[in-house]
């Protein structure tokens, strides 16, 4: 195929992958300049490669300059004026940047757009194509005028062909057999190595029994009547019911939901009380008396108060998919004039439905946390904004779930395991369009806002939303490929093609009961992002000790609450709308009202409306965020990556995290050793050498992980005469190459932090020996920003000279931690070697 | 001091449960202070009191009042809103009370009874000389700022208005091209004459001048005409660089646009209850709009720009005329020195800048302040436009600047304190005139005044923290800068402007609803986006978009982005007393505890380890933590209020609280919510 034909033989294609036109010499234009390199079309993506010769092999499925097929939303092709004269070196020179002429190079060296369809045809060759991607990219390639004729006839080839292809490859690489299984392997096995705790994926029974138990959700059982899916088809295997209720007679109840889709345990708050989410009562049903019994203790009714929170408030999918859109077309280049801005962005209403979202979470988290009750959370179909809903208040209410893994795991189990049917959301199934709808990108914007609000009370950063975000639309991880665990373990969206079973990998396993897809889930990071990118995963000022637990231990708390009405009100049945509750019986009850509810409820308008008296501070672990209009803000680094003047994007407020970390200045370190080790200026060198260096015994995956010293391979505790063991700042991935490749899960990127020292610090400072070597096979990375994902195009991609000198290089934020716990450590040693009773000064572990 | 005792004269439902609730006015001119049991919860400066209204209709206090309010809302022009209810107060305590707020805060007063002038005469004379802000008012503070900027071989400072023998509104020294005489600076009273703001690197300089008036004399007139054609002749000769002049009235929105516009956007701000605040919530983003208050930072971030890019790209001497040369000039050559000379990014040099440009350089302080509520029309926020557009940078480029964002709001609030003489005159003349005149007229003690730029007047040291960046870049070694800066230009000369020019703003936002259009008018969107880019390149636009296209070098250019999102609303200063806005646990101050924490971990750990190999045992090195604690900060720290009557660590009564008095706040909180449940 084109591949031999071009000498691309070492193209990092993914297993299965083709190689079906490439084109050469293509410049990618990102807003601080041009790179060259080869542009691919492959069956699952456009990629470029950077670089003059044919790329070698990249480990990374995902590059920063790759789309898959199904993200592209529009191509657009043009020919280009002056562009290619205004990009050649001798013209830079020529015009010069001091003289009042520079070269015309702008958009408008694009003329004859024309948006390119399957079945578009063109009608002048192109010189310049636009990619406008779902997740809000724009990548602009360049190709230039020699060997036109033939780029030329390539590109309109491939333009042509990909664009037909994106619909119909979209589905075949749901099923697209890879046999990355040893990839997966890898990565996953790497996280459990690390000893954090690993992300649940619900398939199986072992995940819900332990995640029932991480709750402490006594009354609560895994049920495992939907083994077979027979009961419900959507739903997962397996369910969380009250342990006083029988399979037995749980199956009387799943007829009186929609489809099925019957009452379930969603958290459970250390304080007794439990988010339960279900579809809507079916109209058509009449229970019995033994079916009422049954479902009211399945919705808990009886021991507390249970609120019924419908989602009839949020934005419904259309509504959703519209406004999205709109914001789609806003943050186009020139959409809106400056000035009208801001109405602009209200008039797409996406921050609108933001609002009403997280305005929701806050009221039921309030209710769940604060006023002891049962929360309810029903959707008709239970399957869009429940999942939203229901994600959102254990964000907010669940210390646990803002880890990284806990986030995952939560999404594992409220979208994934819990049947959001993300083909047809995401726009996989193109038959039919008028089902697509990003709520989950909606989620994702509103745990930014969280994330924005409260940069500390996060373990992930704006860079692992950002990526989450992007990957939701990549072709090879099974994650978002399925509607539900039904289809997930028939492995296929639709009735299976042709291609479905192909024995590639020969190692499909035909058992029904393994519904592990051959595909990699979403979580298996290594797959696509470099080990630096995903340090950038952590947040390191993640402070998970003053939202610690929740408050079932806070001793402010003990006992009921006075706003708590439990023992008044048990049996009480209430619905939650625009911050009241009003009673409302169950269906089957309605004319049954108790009296007595009537008295007490109006005094619960104003119950988490934050007006009045709102809850005042909330308690310890959970998150109130402000829903209010100035308070919401648009994901800039997210919807504005396409505009060429964000895309080079400074630091701005909407990343409050980033905009306090990132700037660095040096740690005002007191040098009372003003350098006198001028030939070895490591730190070590000013306190016995027996002592120097203890490499830490735990192999985290943590930001604040010091490397092991490479070149001490035993404990130096117990060689306490080894002299001087660290020759080399420990800090700093040395990259020896005796130092076995094993791999390192520390997240420090050395670079930055090199960098850092190097330059703008203070240079006589002991501690931060410039470090003499040149990672040259380092990602490419900006490293300016911790969170931004996306090479800075500024710099030329190959460049022995990496990284770069300028000021704007600031260092990981996990710096900081990673040289205090290195202080800490080494303090820590040197007093037990001194055999002082003092112990170290704080107990500042870095909390990770 | 007088205190007027007015027992009960409060409101809160505190009241009930029996807390001896005081509002007092010092001194009858002061502030008001509302305290229980002795102990402040907060005061109010009357030079802060922007207005006040009474009754459930918000009729404003006048003069006369026929009836004497049960309700009192005070607004503060620091955007804190204060409810009293006097339903419980003496008649008589009303009375003195209001009709001294009406008094002090309404009705126009003579320049000599300003508090500033009663404190300065009393003042403890215990400020130390550390302040090392360059004043400007003497001829060695412009020489050494002309040797800084080397702008010493075109341009002088001249003495001429000595005595104010030139013109009272010029400073008693000033900087002028060399070419220009003596007799042309006394001829016109200094108007028409260049006055120099700053010279650049390269030597294009800054300069700034007032216009003639218009003049009905034709004569006249053409007199003015020949002398400015003479002057203009002088100054475009060798050695001065090209010369651009730039009429800032024409260019720039009137002082009377700023004054509408801030006064609207603060409407939004200024809430007195929750229910207006969500009322608002709904059109929040339209209703920040029709304000034009950001606008209007747009524009003079825009223009700062243009200014730049002509210093610093086409080595032209920018002229900027303006009236009195006073008002916008003083924006425009303050944001071009922030962006461009990185010494005015730092603590001292900001403060130098402003002493140069503002309080020596001229701006009417008093007036446009309205200290003396003499006259509306010459009221408008000119200084605080100029703190905007210096926040826009701050929290675009943060570690840029050697001062946070609480600098600046801080600095915003010190604008009405009325006991620092910086803000409170027109010029230096009326400084000096009055002051000496009263001396002889009172024969007291010469007056001491104190200046904003001593924050210790204002905050103890663990408040003045807050004020420094601790995560500003700090300026290389000044050999290692000039290699930087070398290097940098070279890398200009090497890269263009790459990005394409943004396509000219227009078209509203469609309105149709279905997917199938929407996706169509995407491809369309799309294709005109394309198009519409053919307009001829705009220098501005190009030098914009270039330097953006380039890595910030923190120590060098500094260009805030000024497009349509990019412009935001300075969230610390308006949002801080909206509790309905408030984030427990939450906002920058989040992650800026833990990283001052783990510096001064770091700080401690590394003294620590050299104490004790060093064995020597030395003391008090330890720096008590400073936001070591448990409690969970809001984001509106420093600022927290948790509720909304609640305290402002004002001075000098008090200082900020510190974290101990949060957690404090917190418990004190929790009691009125739950005296409030009880109730």
């Amino acid at each position: 195929m084109s591949a031999t034909r071009c000498g691309l033989s070492a193209l990092p294609v993914l297993p299965g992958e083709v190689v079906l036109e490439a084109a050469r010499e293509v410049r990618h234009r990102g807003g601080g300049g041009s790179v060259r390199g080869t542009l691919l079309c492959t069956n699952v993506r456009v990629a470029f490669v950077p670089g003059a010769q044919p790329p070698s092999f990249s480990p990374f499925l995902q590059s920063d300059y790759s789309v898959a097929l199904r993200c592209i939303r529009t191509l657009v092709a043009g020919r280009g004026q002056d562009g290619d004269t205004a990009l050649t070196p001798s013209a830079m020179t020529q015009g010069g940047f001091d003289g009042h002429h520079l070269p015309p190079f702008s958009a408008s060296s694009f003329t004859k757009p024309t948006v390119l369809t399957a079945s578009s045809t063109l009608t002048f060759i192109p010189e310049e194509l636009a990619v406008f991607c779902q997740d809000f990219r724009l990548l602009r390639f360049h190709f230039p005028e020699n060997g036109l004729g033939l780029q030329a006839f390539r590109v309109r080839g491939w333009m042509a062909f990909e664009v037909a292809n994106a619909i119909a490859e979209a589905r075949e690489t749901a099923t697209w057999p890879g046999d990355s299984r040893s990839h997966v392997d890898a990565t996953m096995g790497d996280d459990e190595e690390e000893g954090s705790p690993p992300t649940l994926l619900f398939e199986s029974l072992q995940d819900w029994e332990r995640e029932l138990q991480r709750l402490g959700a006594v009354g609560w059982r895994v049920s495992a009547v939907n083994e077979r899916f027979d009961m419900a088809a959507s739903l997962p295997r397996y369910l969380w019911v009250p342990s006083t209720l029988l399979d037995h007679d749980l199956k009387r109840t799943f007829a009186h939901f929609q489809e099925r889709r019957v009452a379930r345990l969603c958290w459970h708050h250390p304080n007794g009380s439990d988010l339960l989410r279900a579809a809507g009562f079916h109209a058509a049903s009449e229970p019995g008396s033994e079916d009422i019994r049954c479902l009211e203790v399945l919705l808990g009714a009886g021991c507390r108060p249970c609120v019924l929170a419908d989602t009839a408030e949020l934005p419904s999918p259309p509504d959703i998919q519209l406004a999205h859109l709109r914001l789609q077309a806003l943050c186009l280049p020139g959409a809106a004039a400056d000035e009208k801005w801001l109405s602009a962005l209200e008039g797409t209403r996406w921050l609108e439905h933001v609002r009403a979202c997280l305005r929701k979470a806050v009221e039921v988290a309030s209710l769940l946390a604060g006023k002891w009750c049962s929360v309810v959370l029903q959707e008709p179909s239970d399957r869009d904004l429940s999942c939203l809903l229901a994600s959102l208040v254990q964000l907010l209410a669940d210390p646990h779930a803002r880890t990284l893994h806990g986030f995952q795991s939560l999404v594992q189990r409220e979208w994934v395991a819990a049947g959001h049917p993300f083909p047809q959301r995401l726009g996989l199934c193109r038959d039919s369009p008028r089902e697509e709808s990003p709520v989950f990108l909606l989620f994702l914007d509103c745990t930014w806002q969280l994330l924005r609000q409260f940069p500390a009370a996060f373990g992930f950063t704006e860079a692992y939303l950002l990526a989450l975000h992007d990957s939701t639309f990549l072709p090879y991880c099974s994650t978002f490929l399925f509607s539900c665990q039904r289809q997930r373990g028939r492995g296929g969206v639709q009735q299976p093609r042709t291609q479905t079973y192909t024995p590639v990998s020969g190692r499909w396993d035909p058992s029904p009961g393994s519904s592990t897809c051959r595909l990699p889930p979403v979580w298996a990071w290594g797959l696509h992002y470099s080990r630096q990118q995903q340090a950038r995963f952590w947040n390191p000022a993640w402070d998970a000790g003053p939202v610690g637990t929740p408050d079932a231990v806070d001793p402010q708390n003990k006992g009921t609450p006075a706003s708590a009405w439990s023992g008044s009100s048990s049996g009480a049945v209430l619905s939650l709308s625009k911050g009241s509750l009003t009673p409302q019986p169950f269906p089957w009850r309605s004319g049954r009202l108790p009296p007595r509810l009537l008295r007490w409820a109006p005094s619960l308008e104003t119950l988490s409306d934050r007006g009045g008296d709102r809850i005042p501070t909330p308690p310890r672990g959970l998150l109130l965020p402000c829903a209010a209009g100035p308070s919401v803000r648009l994901w800039r680094r997210c919807y504005l990556r396409g505009l060429p003047e964000a895309q080079v994007m400074g630091l701005g407020d909407s990343q409050p995290l980033v905009s306090i970390l990132i700037p660095h200045r040096s740690i005002p370190t007191p040098c009372i050793h003003p350098t006198p080790h001028v030939t070895n200026p490591v730190p070590h060198s000013s306190i016995p050498p027996q002592c120097a260096s203890i490499p830490t015994p735990c192999i985290h995956s943590n930001p604040m992980y010091i490397l092991p010293n490479p070149t001490c391979p035993s404990h130096p505790r117990e060689c306490p005469s080894q002299s001087h063991v660290c020759p080399s700042n420990p800090m700093c991935d040395h990259p020896n190459p005796v130092y076995p490749p094993i791999p390192i899960p520390c997240a420090s990127t050395s670079t930055p932090h090199n960098h850092l020292f190097a330059s703008h610090m203070c240079p006589s400072n002991p501690m931060f020996p410039p470090h003499p070597h040149v990672h040259s096979s380092q990602p490419h990375m900006c490293l300016s920003n911790p969170t931004c994902l996306h090479p800075n195009p500024a710099v030329p991609h190959p460049d022995p000279t990496y990284p770069p000198q300028h000021g704007r290089l600031a260092p990981c934020p996990a710096l900081l931690v990673e040289e205090l716990a290195l202080l800490q450590d080494r303090l820590c040693a040197w007093q037990q070697d001194r055999a002082h009773a003092e112990p170290a000064s704080s107990p500042l572990a870095p909390s990770r | 001091w007088v205190y007027v005792k007015a027992d009960e004269s409060a409101c809160f439902k505190w009241l009930k449960r029996g807390i001896e609730l005081v509002s007092q006015i010092l001194n009858g001119q002061v502030g008001i202070i509302l305290s229980i049991d002795g102990t402040v919860l907060f005061d109010i400066f009357l030079s802060l009191v922007d207005f006040a209204v009474y009754d459930e209709k918000k009729k404003l206090l006048t003069g006369q009042l026929r009836k004497y309010p049960e309700k009192l809302i005070i607004y503060c022009k620091d955007l804190r809103v204060f409810n009293f209810c006097l339903r419980y107060t003496k008649e008589e305590e009303v009375k003195r009370i209001v009709s001294g707020i009406i008094h002090h805060s309404q009705t126009p007063k003579l320049l000599k009874r300003l508090f500033l002038f009663s404190y300065a005469s009393a003042a403890p004379n215990n400020t130390d000389g550390r302040n090392q802000t360059v004043m400007f008012d003497t001829l060695e503070d412009w020489r050494d700022e002309l040797e800084r900027t080397k702008g010493n071989v075109q341009y002088k400072a001249v003495s001429t208005n000595e005595g104010y023998k030139v013109s009272e509104k010029l400073p008693l020294y000033f900087v002028v091209p060399i070419c220009v005489s003596e007799e042309s600076i006394l001829k016109y009273e200094g108007r028409g004459i260049p006055i120099w703001c700053w010279s650049c690197h390269n030597g294009a300089a800054l300069l700034k001048m007032s216009a003639f008036p218009k003049e009905q004399d034709d004569s006249t007139s053409q007199m003015q005409k020949a002398f400015l054609d003479g002057i203009y002749r002088t100054i475009r000769k060798p050695p001065y660089e090209l010369l651009k002049t730039d009429d800032l009235s024409s260019s720039l929105p009137s002082l009377q646009e700023i004054q509408t516009a801030y006064t609207r956007f603060k409407q939004l701000f200024l809430i007195d209850n929750s229910t207006d605040f969500w009322a608002t919530d709904v059109k929040w983003f339209s209703l920040l709009e029709s304000t034009n208050w950001l606008e209007i930072i747009r524009r003079v971030l825009k223009k700062a720009i243009e200014v730049v890019e002509c210093l610093e790209r086409q080595h032209t001497n920018v002229l900027l005329i303006e009236e009195t040369a006073t008002d916008l000039c003083c924006v425009i050559s303050s944001l071009v020195q922030v962006m461009m000379d990185s010494y005015s990014r730092t603590k001292l040099g900001f403060q130098s800048l402003i002493q140069k440009e503002w309080v020596i350089g001229g701006h009417g302080f008093l007036d446009r302040c309205n200290h003396l509520h003499k006259s509306d029309k010459e009221e408008a926020p000119v200084f605080l436009l100029l703190l905007n557009c210096v926040w826009q940078l701050v929290q675009q480029y943060p570690s840029a600047f050697e001062f946070t964002e609480t600098y600046l709001t801080v600095l915003s609030d010190s604008l009405y304190v009325p006991i620092f003489s910086t803000f409170f005159f027109n010029s230096q003349h009326q400084k000096d005139t009055t002051t000496t005149g009263e001396i002889l007229k009172t024969q007291s003690s010469p007056f001491r005044f104190l200046t904003v730029w001593d924050w210790s007047v204002q905050f103890d040291l663990k408040a003045q923290a807050f004020l420094n960046n601790p995560l500003y870049a700090e300026k290389p070694k000044p050999e290692k800068s000039q290699r930087k800066t070398a290097r940098f230009k070279h890398q200009r000369q090497l890269s263009l402007p790459l990005t394409q020019t943004k396509s000219s703003p227009k078209r509203g936002f469609f309105r149709e609803e279905t997917d199938h259009l929407i996706k169509n008018i995407l491809g369309k969107r799309i294709g005109k986006f394309i198009n519409s880019s053919d307009e001829p390149p705009n220098s501005f636009r190009e030098f914009y978009d270039s330097w953006h296209s380039k890595p910030v070098d923190y120590h060098g250019l500094l260009l805030p982005r000024i497009d349509g999102p990019e412009i935001k609303v300075w969230a610390q200063r308006y949002l801080r007393w909206i509790p309905e806005a408030q984030l427990h646990g939450g906002g920058t101050i989040a992650t800026a505890a833990k990283i001052l924490d783990l510096m001064e971990e770091v700080q401690n750990l590394q003294v620590k380890m050299d104490e004790e190999h060093s064995q020597a045992v030395s003391g008090d090195t330890h720096a008590v933590p400073m936001l070591r604690n448990s409690a969970r900060l809001s984001s509106l720290f420093p600022f927290a209020l948790l509720q909304r009557q609640s305290i402002k660590p004002a001075l000098p009564t008090s200082t900020w609280k510190d974290l101990e008095d949060e957690d404090d706040l917190v418990k004190r909180d929790d009691e009125f919510v739950d005296l409030s449940d009880m109730l």
